[in-house]
């Protein structure tokens, strides 16, 4: 069971903290409490569900930490510590990790509640209902908390429509013939 | 006028019905403001789809396992969590070793010696997966067939292995190669475990190992003269006594 859920939770994590050593933490942190909790589960789903919830909380309690330990928050000089981070580009995908690496930056500038939205929607392209129970809110909350947060980082990665206009997707206009 | 946020998140989700898109196409039609603002709400989803999906660490799993079944002055499953695993491993030994009768050691023995002898034990969470992954393919003992005796290791890495008369070659799901049939061990193909694929795991040298011991001379340690020079080196150094026939 844990190994099952083990990459998508250190992800989640990953991509919430923005560090691979909070990850971790969150990750472990996260695991504990579901596997504490384990015996009230009937069926994958919901554990699954829940599982997201309390990484997310997880999540929340460690940049709370961090916001007030600003100076512990160190980058890993553990030199055995795994890179967890893309490192640097291969060949091939120089573009692509440059990107991720902008978009993984820029996530850490949208506001918490926004970017775990963020996070579930488009990273792990969970449903919107699926993610209102995950965070127990409103579907529509989670819809306009999608929609804005996303603008938010499109700010943060200095994304500029102008430029590419007109649409660029294939079922974005109905102009395109 | 007001601007339909719910509905642009869905729209470039891509999950609104046919008659919702058309009233979204209408209103971007419309609203310029709204029109760039799913051309931003796109670029920035797909910019965190192509965020790379990172492995975990090892022993986050295994850790948190560890402080879950730290005492809290209530017992809970997860004490029974390294029984569980030690049964998981006799019963995977049990379905592994068909010529079992013969044994020297007894199963629960082999199994106690695979858990508590090696100075690096596999995780919990590795044997408890053991059960859903172990399984016998073939029931008639000595028969052509297989004996699938796959498990699944450390970092998310399943690894199988077959054993098999005629001996075929076998993959792991992500495409490691795990067991080989041809070279010197043809057909013994449950000894030769790459490796490479396993060489920081303990747990299978010493699982085929016990299996080499139970076969006839003639028969045995494929895994030690299987024509792989790394693993004759690593293993047989680590692991000689243990490659020793046994006085019985």
């Amino acid at each position: 069971l844990v190994e099952r859920h083990q990459t998508r939770v250190y992800n989640l994590a990953l991509r919430m903290t923005g560090n691979p050593q909070d990850a971790a933490d969150a990750t472990q942190d996260a695991f504990i409490q579901a596997l504490r909790k384990l015996s009230g589960f009937r069926g994958e789903s919901a554990f699954t569900t829940w599982m997201h919830r309390v990484t997310v909380n997880a999540c929340y309690d460690i940049l709370r930490k961090r916001r007030r330990q600003p100076m512990l928050h160190v980058v890993s000089d553990d030199p055995d510590a795994p890179t967890h981070e893309p490192g640097p580009p291969e060949p091939d995908h120089a573009d692509e990790v440059t990107g991720s690496l902008d978009a993984q930056e820029a996530l850490r500038r949208v506001p918490e509640e926004f970017r775990a939205v963020l996070v579930l929607a488009d990273v792990h392209d969970l449903p919107f209902q699926e993610i209102a129970r995950i965070l127990d809110i409103p579907v529509g909350t989670v819809k306009s908390r999608a929609h804005r947060g996303r603008l938010a980082l499109a700010k943060a990665m200095g994304v500029d429509p102008s430029e590419r206009e007109p649409h660029e997707s294939a079922n974005s206009s109905k102009d395109t013939p | 006028m007001t601007h339909p946020e719910e509905l642009l998140a869905e729209y470039v989700n891509g999950s609104l019905s046919a008659s919702d898109i058309a009233s979204v196409e209408e209103h971007l039609a419309a609203c310029t403001a709204c029109s760039a603002d799913v051309s931003r709400a796109r670029a920035a989803r797909s910019a965190l789809g192509f965020l790379p999906e990172v492995p975990a660490p090892d022993g986050v799993a295994s850790r948190a396992l560890d402080a879950a079944a730290r005492p809290e002055g209530r017992p809970g499953w997860y004490r029974w969590l390294g029984a569980g695993a030690a049964a998981a491993v006799v019963a995977l030994v049990l379905l592994s070793l068909p010529h079992l009768g013969s044994a020297p050691a007894t199963p629960e023995k082999a199994g106690a010696a695979l858990v508590s002898g090696t100075s690096s034990p596999i995780a919990i969470s590795d044997a408890a997966a053991l059960p859903s992954r172990a399984r016998r393919v073939d029931e008639r003992h000595g028969a052509p067939g297989l004996v699938d005796i796959g498990y699944r290791l450390r970092r998310n890495r399943s690894h199988r292995c077959y054993e098999r008369e005629s001996g075929h070659q076998r993959r792991t799901p992500d495409g490691v190669d795990l067991c080989r049939e041809g070279g010197p061990g043809q057909g013994r193909s449950a000894f030769q475990a790459d490796p490479r694929t396993v060489r920081r795991e303990r747990f299978l040298p010493r699982l085929l190992l016990q299996r080499a011991r139970q076969r006839p001379a003639s028969d045995q340690l494929g895994c030690l003269d299987s024509g792989w020079p790394h693993l004759h080196c690593k293993w047989s150094q680590q692991h000689a006594h243990l490659a020793q026939p046994t006085r019985e």
